[in-house]
């Protein structure tokens, strides 16, 4: 029990380094024996903070300062090379599970006559869904990680893009000009008034396709080969051997990640961390060989990482935990990181 | 932890304007709300008051000048601390030991060291700190402002308010405990 009130004037006396010797070695006693002296000296110090920074914003003439900034931003706009084509790219905002748009502008009017034509190319980042109107109002759904290029304006009816990655596509009705979605230059899913489901991820081993309505034919330019697809129907392309080794009817489900979801249907572990890690933009280190063998049914939607990790947990003796971040030098983090462990 | 205010723009909606339709005037705003307090907080790293605010003016050029690439996935204001940390720490590796010699001096003084994302815009603060004080009995008041804004020593501030240093030792005392009775929401 202290015999000296420990009250602000004194915390502050303290705080100042004008306490005697005395005085100084008993408030330190109570701050680590006493909740209610350390609350009160870090509260001081709190206040005294707040009004700091309270009082040194008025040191700054933040009006002067802009002044500055927008003349470099002038100067800049003076000296930028416009060309005839001035296109620019919006940034993307990461909001997990939400989709967001891209619009695009032209900044001149004026289309080259010769057959340069600009193409645009369009990243979704990972842990983002996007949503991208092509020149002939087609939708395309990016998912996590994909990249889509096409051009500025599909020229004489001709429209073609290419992927990498998996996107949604819903094209606009054009019988006389059918919409080409080509794929790592080898493959091609043709398309006439349809909505259909592109999956080509380069490090997965094969490439999806499933139609859910309209009609598509996905054409292997090496072979020739021509596959038409049912409605409702899904295809798996495998690229070592060269054959559509599966063909299934699925429901709506298969195009549930547009709208944010996560779907596993007796999917593989291997195939969940993967998915996993490009829907939450995270690392995922899997340590212990057995927990492969797992395979997983379940639906996420407006969960985050922590949630579905936990429920991972209860069906399998897994354990999972954080990695310390990086800090990096430039503008940019690296991405969370998890490990996933195999326990007995 | 921010207190609560429904003046201040909200900067994920100003920062989406800024990247998607090239708003000059969403910028301005954005600046003049977080110019002020960015170079507050880059005082930890940088005391040169010249050098935090060249270094807060570049973090914000190089906002609008790359607006159109830059990708987030963290909330804005995060966004934005995290620029100004990162132009510090390069700042601070740049000119040596110097400045480092700063950063442990604000470690152990009296800056609030366990806040670090703290961010207050002047009219948060105004409403927070600013209001809490202006509502302190004027004895009170008279002496907080003039030991903490105008640094006046014990001694000069008993001298102008004709009253004994003790008196002036007990009422910062009964304004530290004013204010912490108004902002006890605040701070717990």
């Amino acid at each position: 029990m202290d015999t000296n009130k420990i009250d602000e004037a004194l915390i502050y006396s303290y705080l100042l380094g004008e306490t005697s010797l005395q005085d100084t070695l008993m408030i330190e006693q109570s701050i680590s024996s006493s909740a209610e002296t350390h609350k009160a000296v870090e509260d001081v110090k709190k206040i005294l903070w707040l009004n700091d920074c309270f009082e040194s914003e008025k040191e700054y003439d933040t009006k002067e300062a802009y002044t500055l900034v927008s003349k470099r931003i002038s100067w800049k706009k003076k000296f930028m090379n416009l060309g005839n084509f001035f296109q620019r790219v919006a940034a993307l905002l990461t909001i997990p599970l939400l989709a967001s748009s891209i619009y695009f502008y032209k900044q001149s009017s004026t289309q080259t006559t010769n057959n340069a034509i600009a193409w645009h190319e369009l990243s979704s980042a990972f842990g983002v869904i996007s949503k991208v109107t092509l020149p002939d109002s087609s939708l395309v759904w990016l998912n996590s990680g994909t990249t889509i290029r096409y051009p500025v304006a599909f020229v004489d009816g001709k429209r073609e893009v290419e992927i990498q990655g998996e996107a949604y596509f819903e094209v606009k009705s054009d019988i006389e000009n059918p919409f080409l979605v080509k794929i790592q230059n080898e493959y091609v899913v043709k398309a006439l008034g349809t909505g259909f489901n592109v999956c080509a991820y380069k490090d997965e081993p094969s490439l999806n396709v499933y139609l859910s309505h309209g009609k598509v034919d996905f054409v292997n330019t090496t072979s020739n080969k021509v596959h038409k697809l049912q409605e409702g129907e899904e295809i798996s392309y495998n690229y070592a051997s060269g054959v559509i080794d599966k063909c299934n009817k699925l429901d709506a489900e298969a195009i549930s990640w547009r709208k944010g979801k996560l779907v596993f249907r007796n999917t593989p572990f291997k195939d969940v961390v993967k998915q996993i890690s490009r829907h939450y933009n995270v690392k995922i280190d899997v340590e212990g060989k057995n927990i492969y063998e797992y395979t997983y049914t379940a639906s996420f939607s407006t969960e985050n990482l922590e949630q579905v990790l936990n429920l991972l947990k209860l069906t399998a003796p897994l354990e999972w935990k954080y990695i310390e971040q990086k800090k990096q030098a430039d503008d940019s983090f690296s991405k969370a990181r998890v490990r996933i462990r195999q326990t007995k | 932890m921010n207190a609560e205010n429904n003046n201040i723009p909200d900067p994920e909606r100003l920062f989406r304007s800024i990247a998607f339709e090239n708003d000059q005037e969403a910028f301005r705003i954005l600046f003049e709300t977080y110019y002020a307090p960015m170079c507050n907080y880059a005082y930890r790293y940088v005391e040169d008051k010249q050098g935090r605010e060249d270094l807060v003016q570049d973090v914000f050029f190089h906002l609008w000048d790359k607006r159109n690439e830059i990708k987030i996935s963290i909330s804005f204001l995060a966004y934005l601390l995290m620029s100004v940390r990162n132009r510090c720490l390069n700042h601070i590796k740049r000119k040596g030991i110097e400045s480092k010699a700063n950063l442990m001096e604000y470690q152990n003084s009296l800056h609030c060291d366990s806040n670090a994302e703290e961010i207050y815009t002047a009219s948060e603060l105004q409403s927070l700190i600013g209001r809490a004080i202006a509502a302190l009995p004027e004895k009170h008041r008279t002496a907080f402002l003039l030991h903490r804004n105008h640094k006046k020593t014990y001694q000069e501030i008993a001298d102008l308010m004709s009253v004994s240093i003790k008196s002036v030792e007990a009422y910062m005392g009964k304004a530290l405990k004013t204010l912490r009775s108004e902002l006890r929401e605040y701070l717990t």
